[in-house]
């Protein structure tokens, strides 16, 4: 249960297999897909030295190359390889698609191949962003994919179609014929269940795996059910970075930092290839620091060492290590680059004491306390526009039902600090989008006396780090389940599908309307700490607060008729 | 084993060491309080005061409270289990239960290796059905025999049907061997003894408890306890069960004192207070708790078996390494022979069409020929063939070169232009080879879509008569040649005409797919040539390693000669290829082939690719002197200190160039600290090259 091994996986096999200079043809998925799993130095060593584009009209005729094609079979790559193959740039194609093929598409292409270039045709079912081991995106993001069409109840056809494509290819590389669960009160992630079971007994020669102990676990949650997660700002390294200057395709836009070098304006974050990183993405900022200090100690020890070379010994020595050497020394500069600017705007935005009221927003009922803190921190100029609004609509989740309810008062104060009225209208739109009556379970545990009595028990025991102590809706679901005690009231077996009562022993979660880097670090742990069951998260985007709250405003739109 | 089986172990070592052959253990629990301490909190032993040997009936389950008050109503030995340990438990005792309680009877056989979620009833047997606490003891539906596997509507059937088919059973195998019965009568008689005290305060009599239990008593099984039963010489309390339903232990690792748990890394040693002491259900190793965390079903032969299996406890390196497990291979599906049914037929079709047009082809060629022929410049031609004499001698105003005929297809109709009277000739002739598409009905060109006016000219194909227009990506002139094999095209063409490029694709197809792998650039030549080498060098490598591996462990003075001079003959050998390596890879990466980005690319990734190969690979290269230094006191011509001195020379020389390389890498990179350490670097180098070289030459 690795999504990175498995797609990359898959591109190795493609290169693997064959002998000779090659180049791989890639078209605007699969590039992106391909680029988070594989370097462009394993590519080389494979023999493949060039990556183009299918889509690139100005490649050069090579008919000694051999092509290795890697496509999702949408109608536009088709009409690409169609006329690639009409006029073939290379010698031999070997046809790699990340989804299953029409039969219809696969005669179209027979069709064409009038000068007899295509030596395999095959499907490979990466067709997902793996962007950590138990972490895949499908990086459906607005305006192309939208979610809803007509209601929120509503899936946007084209949006749905890539979903199942790309949720069942992930199931299909991780060799995985689920049993399927899914929130009740969602219509998506139903329609979304319903869709892969009937596509998994469409296709079920595909899905015809060895068995597993227990069958593994398919649940679809809805990112309506659990609003705060992607509200709240982030500790954790790899959601830091995706929260204050966002993360695409493992990739990081570093060229609005200030005084930044050239050669650092794009870095990759890739936990594959970059050690530090993978052993550092969960850790808080405070620990990060810590490992960064070592990390640049050993950084200059490798310099001072590399002064004094006084021997032929320590020369040899310097020729041997020099490479490794500067590898780490790039590196390094990358972290301390991006760790710079990540506490660079947690001072300049006081994120330090945002982040406290947050947490105790998202975690407790303190009403009074809350709401004196937080119309401080709106008085406050140096806290940016964003950063206010995320702290009202905190605030006007937990405390929609509550009598003492005081949104009106700070939207006006919001007003008076120069926040204008359509920007504060996001407020109304996330109760509208996921307030009290669109959830399905109590997730701030106080809409009964009990839950309320269970919340405060929870305070009693203390916490950790002030800033860290939110968990993600997504883990009591999960405890439940692995305890077995998650209701099928509110977890419905698909109608048709197969049913399980026993313990997991892998579960795949998918979030529909985009999952959380927080949650991705839960999961994670869950990993780590729980013998047995292997958890693999995905969704349909990866959130941070902006992407969230266009989803938030997209969607509002829809139930207010403005489009 | 576990706990239980050490607890008996202690109080009577020696029987219980004679019977370790048996698979089954004493399944015996009798102890005095004074032991207990040596249990494991978990377990609750709530004992019989009685000091006799009384038959012993346990009774095990997930409830202690429940199972704690059978026990003071009943008198019997209990053991409560903790609801993760009662796996552990049962496997050792091979339970049996019998609860006397109220009214009612039940028989229940716990069966071993009893899974935690799994409750009883399969095998439970019930003789009054009531509403009880215990109803998770009464199965549902069919039961089926212990014995036979019939299947039994009710329990009360199940009770008939062992009465009347395997009471029998027992008693005659009892009767074959003497032996047998001699076991078996103590057994019967402990049962009918526990009966009697177990039915006291019951009404109901038709219980064939006794008999029943006697029947499923294997005779073979038994033998196994003969042993055990003799040497307590008290009546103990036996019973075992049908082995289909348990895992196997045979292949457990037996117990030592001083076991340590088995998980790599942890070496904790077992049995201490704290620490328990588990087995793996698949490997059989020792374990501590926290490293027996793991579940899955396995068969009777501890094989894992995900349809029938039994959920066992199992260590983590048997949890991981089954079956499928890590595999992060994904499912592929190979589409190719669809595609190929697919093809087959388009390439009928093509194949067709290609003769068809080709026909076409050298009839306009033909005609082309005889025109060329009667215009007054050219001698008559008896036939449509020319002689290559012929050919020869008609000079065509713009000479056609052997190039591709794509080139000559793009560079438009300028060879022809001197040829303009002479086309309207061809004209007439060229429409007998096809009919020529109604002008009037064409507004727009088929293939671009572009609309035909003053300066889109119209024009028609000669192979298939449409109308389109002259762009050269629709339409062009094409040389003409007599011969369409691909030898034929070789020879100078006849003449020109215009076709549209679908026709040129098909009529040229094997042409240009000829052509480009008939000549190809320089880089494939240097490629194949640099494969070779690196081939030569990943064949060498190892041969060099083992070597060097078979010198360092040879005695230095016993060494031969030879050996030592075929390792460095290897390593001289893998310098010279290294050395072509890095001069190919920089003369394909110097290669030039201008208005062509592909290729650069291509040029400079193979260089980038080979001088990361070369680093990988000549690292295990670099380290050799240290370990031939030692060897080289042998007697050699030249003095040893000369030797060293070359070959330290050698090492600078090879180090001199890689700093060279570091330096223009990192001014390209503009790293200019690095610049000024390697730059230090290097003038150290030289220095010491040229001492060493003095040396050398001395």
């Amino acid at each position: 249960m690795d999504v990175v091994k498995a797609v990359q996986g898959y591109v190795l096999k493609m290169v693997d297999d064959l002998r000779g200079m090659k180049v791989l043809l890639l078209d605007v998925d699969t590039t992106s897909i391909v680029s988070l799993v594989a370097t462009q130095s394993q590519l080389l060593a494979k023999e493949c030295y060039l990556i183009d584009r299918i889509d690139n009209k100005n490649r050069d005729r090579m008919r000694h190359l051999k092509c290795v094609c890697f496509l999702r079979p949408t109608a536009q790559s088709i009409q690409w390889l169609v006329e690639e193959l009409r006029n073939p740039c290379y010698g031999d194609y070997y046809l790699h698609f990340s989804n299953t093929l029409k039969k219809s598409t696969i005669e179209r292409l027979a069709e064409v191949d009038e000068h007899e270039v295509v030596r395999e045709v095959q499907e490979y079912f990466g067709d997902y962003m793996a962007i950590n081991s138990d972490l895949f995106s499908l990086n459906l993001h607005p305006p192309q994919y939208q979610l809803y069409s007509e209601s929120l109840a509503t899936w946007n056809a084209n949006t749905l179609e890539r979903t199942v494509q790309g949720l069942s290819a992930a199931l299909l590389s991780l060799k995985k014929k689920p049993v399927i669960r899914y929130e009740r009160n969602s219509a998506l992630c139903q329609k979304l269940a319903a869709e892969l079971r009937y596509h998994i007994q469409q296709e079920g020669q595909l899905y015809d795996f060895r068995r597993a102990d227990t069958p593994p676990i398919l649940l679809i949650l809805d990112r309506r059910n659990d609003p705060v997660t992607p509200l709240l700002t982030q500790w954790i390294y790899q959601a830091m970075v995706h929260e204050l200057i966002g993360i695409h395709n493992g990739r990081v836009d570093m060229s609005n930092v200030p005084d930044i070098q050239s050669e650092l304006k794009e870095i990759v974050l890739s936990a594959d290839q970059d050690p530090f990183f993978k052993k550092c993405m969960y850790l808080n900022l405070g620990d990060l620091g810590a490992n960064i200090k070592a990390y640049v100690d050993k950084y200059q020890n490798k310099t001072k060492s590399n002064m004094h070379i006084e021997s032929i010994a320590d020369m040899k020595r310097f020729v041997e290590e020099y490479p490794e050497f500067r590898k780490l020394s790039g590196n390094v500069s990358k972290h301390v680059a991006v760790v710079g600017e990540l506490s660079r705007k947690v001072t300049q935005y006081h994120l330090l004491e945002v982040s406290e009221l947050e947490q105790s927003l998202a975690n407790s009922e303190h009403h009074g306390d809350d709401l004196k803190h937080l119309q401080q921190l709106i008085a406050t100029p140096a806290v940016p526009e964003e950063t206010k609004l995320r702290l009202v609509m905190l605030y006007a989740l937990r405390y929609e039902k509550s009598p003492n309810n005081a949104t009106r008062s700070l939207k006006d104060l919001l007003a008076k600090n120069g926040v204008s009225d359509r920007r504060s209208s996001v407020i109304d739109a996330v109760i509208r989008y996921a307030g009290e009556k669109q959830r399905q379970d109590d997730l701030f545990s106080n809409q009964s006396f009990l839950s309320r009595g269970r919340s405060a028990l929870k305070g009693l025991k203390g916490v950790e780090n002030v800033y860290t102590q939110h968990t993600p809706h997504l883990a009591e679901t999960i405890e439940q389940l692995l305890k077995n005690r998650l209701r099928d009231t509110s977890f419905p077996f698909i109608d048709g599908g197969e049913v399980t009562r026993e313990k997991p022993q892998d579960v795949i979660i998918f979030m529909v309307g985009g999952t959380t880097f927080e949650e991705a670090k839960y999961i994670a742990q869950l990993n780590a700490t729980t013998p047995g069951t292997r958890f693999v998260l995905g969704g349909t985007c990866v959130h941070n607060s902006t992407s969230f709250l266009t989803d938030v405003v997209n969607a509002d739109n829809l139930i207010r008729g403005i489009v | 084993m576990t706990v239980n089986d050490r607890f008996i172990t202690e109080l009577y070592p020696s029987p219980c060491s004679s019977t370790s052959s048996s698979p089954f253990n004493s399944p015996l629990v009798h102890a005095s309080p004074t032991v207990s301490p040596n249990l494991r909190p978990s377990y609750l032993l709530d004992l019989d005061d009685d000091d006799e040997w009384n038959p012993t009936i346990l009774l095990l389950s997930r409830d202690a409270k429940k199972m704690r008050r059978i026990s003071s109503a009943s008198a019997v030995t209990l053991a409560t289990i903790r609801e993760e340990e009662d796996i552990a438990i049962s496997s050792n005792f091979q339970l049996y239960i019998v609860s006397p309680f109220a009214s009612i009877q039940y028989i229940v056989m716990a069966l071993s290796g009893l899974s935690a979620s799994s409750t009883v009833p399969s095998r439970a047997v019930h003789s009054s059905p009531s509403p009880s606490p215990y109803e998770q003891f009464i199965p549902e539906g069919p039961v089926a025999c212990p014995i036979c596997d019939l299947s039994c509507v009710s329990l009360q059937q199940l009770n008939r049907h062992i009465d009347d088919a395997h009471t029998l059973y027992a008693e005659g195998s009892g009767e074959d061997d003497d032996d047998d019965d001699d076991i078996l009568n103590p057994v019967k008689t402990w049962f009918k003894a526990a009966q009697k005290k177990v039915m006291l305060p019951l009404k109901d009599k038709n219980t064939n408890f006794a008999r029943f239990s006697s029947g499923l008593l294997d005779p073979h099984l038994m033998s196994n306890f003969s042993n055990n039963l003799q040497l307590s010489s008290q009546q103990a309390p036996v019973q075992v069960l049908p082995e289909a339903d348990q895992v196997t232990k045979a292949h457990w690792q037996p117990d030592r004192p001083n076991a340590t748990c088995h998980h790599p890394g942890c070496r904790k040693a077992l049995g201490r207070s704290g620490v328990g002491k588990r087995h793996c259900y698949k490997c059989g190793q020792l374990y501590c708790d926290q490293h027996v965390q793991f579940t899955m079903r396995l068969d009777r032969q501890a094989e894992h078996d995900p349809y029938e299996g039994i959920w066992c406890p199992v260590c983590q390196s048997c949890f991981t390494s089954q079956e499928g497990y890590n595999d992060h291979e994904g499912t592929t599906r190979d589409r190719t022979t669809l595609f190929l049914k697919g093809r087959t037929k388009t390439m009928d079709r093509v194949h067709l069409e290609e003769n068809r047009l080709e026909k076409r082809m050298e009839r306009l060629a033909r005609i082309h020929a005889l025109q060329d022929v009667d215009s007054p410049t050219s001698s008559p031609v008896p036939s449509g063939r020319l002689s290559p004499a012929m050919q020869a001698k008609r000079t065509h105003p713009n000479p056609p070169s052997h190039d591709a005929p794509r080139s000559l297809m793009h560079r438009a109709s300028s060879s022809s232009v001197s040829l303009l009277g002479l086309r309207k000739n061809f004209r007439d002739a060229e429409r007998t080879v096809v009919g020529w598409e109604e002008d009037a009905n064409v507004i727009v060109c088929p293939i671009d879509g572009a609309k035909f006016s003053f300066s889109n000219r119209k024009h028609h194909c000669r192979l298939c008569g449409r109308v389109v227009c002259g762009q050269p990506t629709c339409s062009s002139e094409v040389p003409l040649y007599l011969d369409m094999s691909i030898e034929g095209m070789d020879a100078e063409p006849v003449g020109y005409t215009r076709i549209c490029t679908d026709c040129q694709r098909s009529v040229f197809r094997r042409k240009m797919a000829h052509d480009d792998m008939v000549r190809p650039p320089p880089v494939v030549g240097l490629y194949h040539r640099l494969v070779r080498r690196k081939e030569d060098v990943e064949k060498e490598l190892p041969v060099f390693q083992q070597a060097l591996a078979m010198l360092e462990k040879g005695d230095v003075q016993n060494q031969t000669h030879d050996d030592f001079k075929r390792a460095a003959q290897t390593r001289k050998d893998l310098l010279s290829s290294f050395a072509q390596l890095d001069s190919l890879s920089k003369t394909i990466g110097n290669l030039k082939k201008p208005n062509s980005p592909s290729y650069q690319h291509l040029h400079q990734n193979i260089h980038i690719a080979t001088t990361q190969w070369l680093q990988e690979h000549m690292s295990a290269l670099r380290m050799v002197p240290h370990i031939l230094k030692p060897a080289k006191p042998s007697p050699d011509v030249a003095s040893p200190e000369k030797i060293q001195a070359q070959q330290q020379l050698d090492i600078l020389n090879e180090q001199y160039t890689q700093v060279q390389e570091f330096i223009t890498d990192a001014t390209k990179k503009r790293k200019f600290d690095d610049v000024k350490n390697l730059r230090r670097n290097l003038a150290e180098l030289e220095s010491e090259i040229e001492r060493v070289k003095a040396l050398v030459a001395s």
